[in-house]
């Protein structure tokens, strides 16, 4: 189970110009995405989520080369995208699935043609092969081969999302940005396509960044998720271990507003942020403290001026760690691909007070079990 | 008591090329007086457009072609426009999904608080805008006299829904009419909005139709909810009694194939096949019938609400028998 990174985002960030300025005023940015690290690896779901203008589809557009980076880098195995030539060589290699299934897709084009493009212009098969090509991916999105005559407005959402997913496929990518790809579908049809999703990447064995602002969509889907605030990460750790230990109060307060699928369980406490998020701009007072300071119901006076970074809770790459048939894996494997291992396995979070906290209690508790113990 | 608000038989046709395409049909529910009621479905199950009609704000293809609207016992459909406009905003309000488009964008909050305010209450300038600033007060927005001078475009999606409830409270409306009034919005503000709704409505005692396609919301803050199924109620229940008990095999379905947030997540979703029948109008019978599990040939006769349980109402064959149980 070797994790090797397939993309790496280092210090990314795009800043937006403000419209509507005075003439030789200083110009002021937007902070859409400011200083984003992060380390996908080779086949796993990555969710991501956050509230609208947290940055995270500038974030996903960016992974595909689709918008330009402010500054910092995109490094798809190993090498830079923000390089015109690496970008041009893995186009096949990156896809992306969009939102908006109906404005992704060309109105005026039959379905046949918008899968035959790709599969032309990248040769991915000998002409004569193409249309079963298109035939074979639109049976592997479940969608009936006799419709590939039709145009886009004769399908319903669901299956627009359908073909959307096969476009994506058609030139065999390693990575697939999924952006929002089913927050605007009904209930129903939704279950069907996060089922596609699942299924598909499994057996293309694709490394997946899923981008959502529904939780729980997000979480059926993914091995890990990051929490996104304005630009940054608050917190990133897999998927059990985020539901089971939230520690940034902003991801609580996330997972507590989604709403419970229980009458019943309508009274329980849950924590209620005030307030909306503001954007980031280069004039604002945030730059010094805690981007949720405001908002934070645990806020401390210290908070407003400690820079939040990133740090490790704890790791959850467990210490020995045996193969199926129960012998202890080679421990001397080579030290940068454990590292890796371990990196994503774990924790990490960028509120130190709650941090601390969480692990004062750990250790209390263990030494109190230890007592207890002896 | 009577309830507040009585549908009965309602059907809606919109015209298509002269030909009437029936969009709703037989839909009856009450409104009481004090509750939530919550109208659930997907999009295109003609739950918007019922509550449309209530207020007659059918587009202009539309028509409603048979039964009632009684509201306080009075026939809405028999009123005239003048009547209806002596109802509208001050017995029954409004709020939209779409905030940006029910805000007029070229004049400020304010005036247009005041002007609903003069119009319904007969306050004097002065009087109706403290009235409006304690309204903005109420529904949770801070430095309401400043937010009075704003445009819409300057306000936030949640901001502007406040701001939507406000107008809508302008008057004390006896019923409020929310149509997917949390949709646009992002988890955390539409959480925020619940809670406002829910205080309000314990606070003004104003009962609620709310309309929606999110089973979260319901679960939220509905009394009693109607779940609608291609332009026919399928099921009815008190809230509680649709969640332990959901009867209907498309609301089973449905809530199968939400993804819960607090369960594990490697479990596969049961999704339903097929989808939703766009021209529902030429099916007879059963209108599930084609995606359901449980269909059987007695299904394409036209199906009855069975009461299950006590105000439990479900439109299936499975239940055929239940009364007599």
């Amino acid at each position: 189970m070797d994790k090797k990174i397939l993309v790496e985002v280092k210090n990314l960030k795009k800043y937006y110009p403000k419209k509507n300025q005075i003439l030789f005023q200083k110009k002021s940015f937007v902070k859409a995405v400011d200083g984003i690290d992060l380390s996908i690896y080779e086949g796993e779901t990555l969710g991501i989520v956050g509230e609208s203008g947290c940055g995270k589809s500038t974030m996903g557009r960016q992974l595909v080369g689709l918008e330009s980076a402010t500054s910092g880098n995109v490094i798809f195995k190993g090498e830079d995208i923000s390089n015109r030539n690496v970008l041009k060589e893995n186009r096949t290699n990156i896809q992306m699935v969009f939102q908006n299934t109906s404005a992704s897709l060309n109105p005026r084009k039959t379905i046949r043609e918008s899968l035959y493009a790709p599969l032309h212009f990248h040769k991915i098969v000998p002409k004569e092969q193409i249309e079963s090509e298109i035939e074979r991916l639109l049976e592997i999105v479940g969608l009936p081969a006799t419709m590939k005559n039709r145009y886009p407005h004769e399908f319903s959402g669901g299956q627009r999302q359908r073909i959307g997913i096969a476009r994506a496929l058609s030139v065999r990518p390693d990575f697939v940005v999924l952006d929002e790809p089913v927050s605007a579908l009904d209930a129903s049809v939704q279950a069907s396509i996060l089922n596609l999703l699942k299924k598909l990447q499994k057996e293309l064995h694709l490394t997946c960044l899923f981008i959502g602002h529904g939780l729980s969509a997000v979480r059926y889907g993914s091995d890990r998720i990051a929490v996104m605030y304005l630009g940054q990460i608050m917190e990133i750790a897999p998927t059990d271990e985020i539901f089971k230990n939230p520690l940034h109060p902003y991801t609580k307060a996330l997972f507590d507003a989604a709403p419970v699928m229980d009458p019943t369980k309508r009274t329980q406490k849950r924590l209620i942020l005030a307030g909306e998020a503001d954007e980031i701009s280069d004039d604002s007072q945030k730059e010094t403290g805690c981007l949720f300071y405001d908002r934070c119901p645990y806020a401390l006076e210290s908070c407003q001026h400690t820079k939040m970074k990133l740090e490790l809770v704890k790791s959850l790459y467990p210490a020995d760690v045996t193969d199926g048939n129960g012998n202890k894996e080679n421990v001397n494997k080579e030290n940068e691909n454990e590292a890796q291992e371990i990196m994503y396995h774990s924790h990490l979070c960028a509120c130190p007070v709650k941090t601390k906290e969480y692990l004062q209690n750990q250790n209390s508790e263990q030494r109190q079990e230890a007592h207890e113990y002896a | 008591m009577d309830p507040l608000l009585k549908i009965e038989d309602l059907n809606i046709a919109f015209y298509k090329n002269k030909t009437a395409v029936s969009k709703t049909k037989n839909v009856s529910f009450e409104v009481n007086k004090g509750e939530i009621l919550c109208i659930v479905g997907e999009s295109g199950c003609g739950k918007s457009i019922t509550a449309m009609s209530v207020l007659g704000l059918l587009p202009q293809n539309a028509s409603i072609t048979s039964g009632k609207i009684l509201f306080q016992n009075k026939n809405l459909l028999e009123m005239s426009q003048k009547q209806l406009d002596e109802i509208r905003g001050k017995d029954i309000s409004m709020i939209f999904q779409d905030v940006m488009n029910s805000l007029n964008p070229v004049l400020t909050i304010g005036y247009q608080l005041i002007e609903s305010i003069t119009k319904h209450l007969g306050y004097e300038k002065s009087k109706a805008k403290e009235h409006a600033i304690s309204l903005l007060t109420r529904v949770g927005l801070k430095e309401a006299s400043s937010v009075m001078k704003k445009f819409p475009h300057m306000l936030s999606g949640g901001m502007r829904q406040r701001v939507m409830i406000a107008m809508a409270l302008a008057n004390n409306p006896a019923l409020l009419i929310a149509d997917e009034p949390t949709t646009a919005l992002d988890v955390t503000i539409q959480l925020q909005i619940i809670e406002l709704l829910k205080g309000l409505q314990k606070d003004l005692g104003m009962s609620i139709l709310l309309i929606t396609h999110d089973m979260g919301v319901v679960a939220e803050l509905a009394d009693r909810v109607i779940v609608m199924y291609a332009g026919e109620c399928v099921e009815s229940s008190d809230v509680k009694t649709l969640f332990e008990n959901p009867s209907h095999p498309y609301t089973k379905a449905l809530l199968a194939a939400i993804p819960d947030a607090s369960k594990d997540s490697s479990i596969e979703l049961k999704s339903i096949p097929g989808s939703v029948p766009i021209d529902y109008d030429v099916i007879s019978g059963c209108r599930f019938y084609d995606r359901c599990q449980f269909a059987s040939s007695a299904c394409k006769e036209n199906q009855k609400m069975h009461e299950i349980e006590k105000e439990h109402f479900v439109r299936c064959m499975l239940f055929l028998n239940a009364k007599d149980e």
